[in-house]
């Protein structure tokens, strides 16, 4: 027996026949039964995809709150104070250091304080 | 997917068991087919057949169009046919005791005519295959599918499908054979 004769015998098995009646009334049959079910709500896109933009959405709002954050922009400002102090500080040293080493100044100054 | 189903898809996802219905009464026919076939029983064909169009209207909404709306159904149909009567030994019992039921008819010569034996016997040789090997057979020769198809409905690959066909085509020339030869 070869394939195409297999599969003509295969094929000449018909399904049993059923009723007019049967066909007409199987759909309702099923729809009766529909009411037990709900059916599950429409697929969006993969997975795969949700995540990496709520990932993506996630570490931009992270950075825009870690940048803008009231507490950073107050660091911030300290800091900048901060540097601005020591400069003047460094500065008064040197000029301290300067105005000790000059006897001239030193006695202009003791001229103006008196 | 042909667009009188695309449509009726639409509205089921949307709700409408009208629009169910309609598509159940397109394809009932292949359904009931196709279960038949996998279980060599009329009534448990009809009780599968509802069984998967249940599980479909359940599932309506995971169906995203990107194959036909009746490969969708048979890969339903078949895993339902797969997993009826979940115990493996229970159902190799079962389908055992129905072949021999089916072929002791057969060779008694209850049954009237020699068309209604002949596809008696093919029945019953088909029921004798593991599931898996009958579900390839009935989607390829039966239904018409290419290996391609057949494989995306068995959610397996190509050739795991032709070796299934291979294996199955062996087995129900010999049985077949073997059956003409005793009778």
């Amino acid at each position: 027996m070869n394939d195409f004769e297999l599969d003509g015998k295969l094929k000449s098995v018909a399904p049993p026949k059923r009723s007019d009646d049967y066909w007409e009334n199987f759909p309702s049959q099923v729809r009766v039964q529909l009411h037990h079910l709900r059916p599950a709500a429409p697929s969006h896109p993969s997975g795969g995809w949700q995540f990496a933009w709520a990932s993506c959405a996630a570490l931009a709002l992270i950075l825009v709150c870690a940048e803008f954050h009231p507490l950073q922009t107050v660091s911030l400002a300290i800091t900048k104070q901060d540097r601005h102090f020591h400069m003047e500080l460094a500065r008064l040293d040197s000029g301290l250091h300067k105005l000790m080493l000059n006897t001239d100044g030193m006695g202009y100054l003791l001229t103006e304080a008196n | 997917m042909a667009d009188a189903d695309a449509d009726l898809v639409l509205q089921c996802q949307k709700g409408s068991p009208a629009a169910f219905e309609e598509l159940v009464r397109q394809h009932q026919s292949m359904v009931h087919s196709l279960t038949f076939r996998m279980t060599g029983s009329v009534a448990d064909a009809e009780d599968l057949a509802q069984e998967t169009f249940l599980r479909a209207y359940a599932q309506i909404g995971t169906f995203r169009g990107n194959a036909k709306f009746s490969t969708w159904l048979y890969r339903i149909a078949v895993n339902t046919c797969l997993n009826w009567r979940a115990s493996e030994a229970r159902r190799f019992h079962l389908q055992a005791n129905c072949a021999g039921e089916i072929r002791a008819q057969y060779l008694n010569g209850e049954n009237a005519s020699d068309e209604n034996q002949s596809s008696q016997q093919v029945q019953a040789v088909l029921m004798k295959l593991p599931a898996k090997q009958r579900a390839a057979i009935v989607l390829t020769v039966y239904d018409g599918l290419n290996h391609a198809e057949a494989a995306q409905v068995l959610g397996c690959s190509e050739t795991t499908v032709s070796w299934r066909v291979f294996a199955a085509r062996r087995k129900l020339k010999r049985w077949l054979t073997a059956e003409g030869g005793a009778r």
